[in-house]
């Protein structure tokens, strides 16, 4: 073999091997492509996952709320009842001092006013009166009988029940049963009880 | 040197030519199998790893505001301890007025 045949055997595996290592550069270039598209495509959320995650959040935030809200609705309900307790604090005074004062000798007063009221809003007649025990002493029912008359313009007698209870204050009935006015301190209070709680709630916190 | 001769030097050069060419596509698709294994395994870690992330961020956040809401809820009760405070005291002043007026209303 003369040279220029050995240059020519050596150019064209010469040729080859550049184009072999082109081939094999070109496939490490893609290589390092697709695994930095693969990389890239795991950086993206899919958007289902981020759906699903949104939701977790704004449950969450829905949660918050209501913990605020609970919070807010709890505050609320401590003051009333604070209120509450103040105003039955208040309650409970005025039936100490009720008490206190159907023993003095103010209370006779307000007993025969109550009688003589009652006896007028039946408009007079035969009345049965019914009193505690210790009240059946304090009053003179003939007096009173007189001034319901006069006032009803009809003939009017008032009678002491045989029964009696325990409460201050009176109950008084026609003879027929048909009108009561029941006059106890208990039951005046049952009857004024929100004018009272509301009259206290403004004195206490205003 | 006879044609012949070189005719078949040129053909054994050819031969080995093609030789090097074969092993490089040959190893070319290698390199494309073990791209498309790295490829694979690259998305998975990868994905594992943003995933992660991206769900930590998100716990760590609602974590974050749910502690934020019991902190405002505990707060709005320790707000309303003090006032209810106020309240007792104020009111507990008046406690006497209220009394003497509704016994008032009741007796005069």
């Amino acid at each position: 073999m003369d040279i220029d045949l050995t240059k020519l055997t050596n150019l064209i595996i010469e040729e080859a091997k550049n184009k072999a290592e082109i081939i094999i550069e070109e496939a490490e270039k893609e290589k390092k492509y697709f695994i930095e598209i693969k990389r890239q495509e795991a950086l993206q959320i899919p958007e289902e996952e981020k759906n699903r995650l949104t939701k977790r959040i704004e449950d969450a935030k829905l949660t918050n709320e209501r913990i605020i809200a609970d919070a807010k609705l709890k505050a609320n309900w401590l003051v009333l009842e604070e209120k509450q307790k103040l105003v039955d604090q208040v309650i409970q005074s005025l039936k100490k001092e009720l008490n206190n004062y159907a023993k003095s000798n103010k209370y006779n007063n307000m007993l025969n006013e109550l009688i003589i009221t009652s006896g007028l809003v039946i408009r007079g007649g035969q009345l049965i009166v019914t009193l505690n025990k210790e009240d059946q002493n304090k009053v003179n029912l003939v007096e009173l009988a007189q001034k319901i008359s006069i006032e009803t313009k009809t003939e009017t007698s008032l009678t002491l029940s045989n029964e009696y209870h325990s409460d201050y204050g009176v109950i008084v009935k026609s003879i027929d049963g048909k009108i009561l006015l029941n006059n106890l301190f208990s039951l005046i209070l049952d009857r004024i009880d929100n004018q009272l709680r509301y009259k206290a709630a403004k004195i206490l916190f205003t | 040197m006879k044609i012949t001769d070189i005719v078949k030097y040129i053909k054994q050069a050819e031969d080995e030519a093609d030789k090097y060419i074969l092993n490089a596509n040959q190893k070319a698709i290698e390199i494309k199998k073990n791209a498309e294994e790295i490829g694979k395994k690259t998305y998975e870690d990868t994905y594992e790893d943003t995933l992660k992330k991206y769900q930590d961020n998100i716990k760590n956040n609602i974590e974050k505001e749910r502690l934020d809401a019991e902190n405002k809820a505990n707060s709005i009760l320790m707000d309303i301890e003090k006032d209810i405070g106020l309240i007792r005291s104020k009111s507990s002043k008046n406690i006497k007025k209220a009394v003497k007026a509704l016994f008032d209303e009741i007796t005069i």
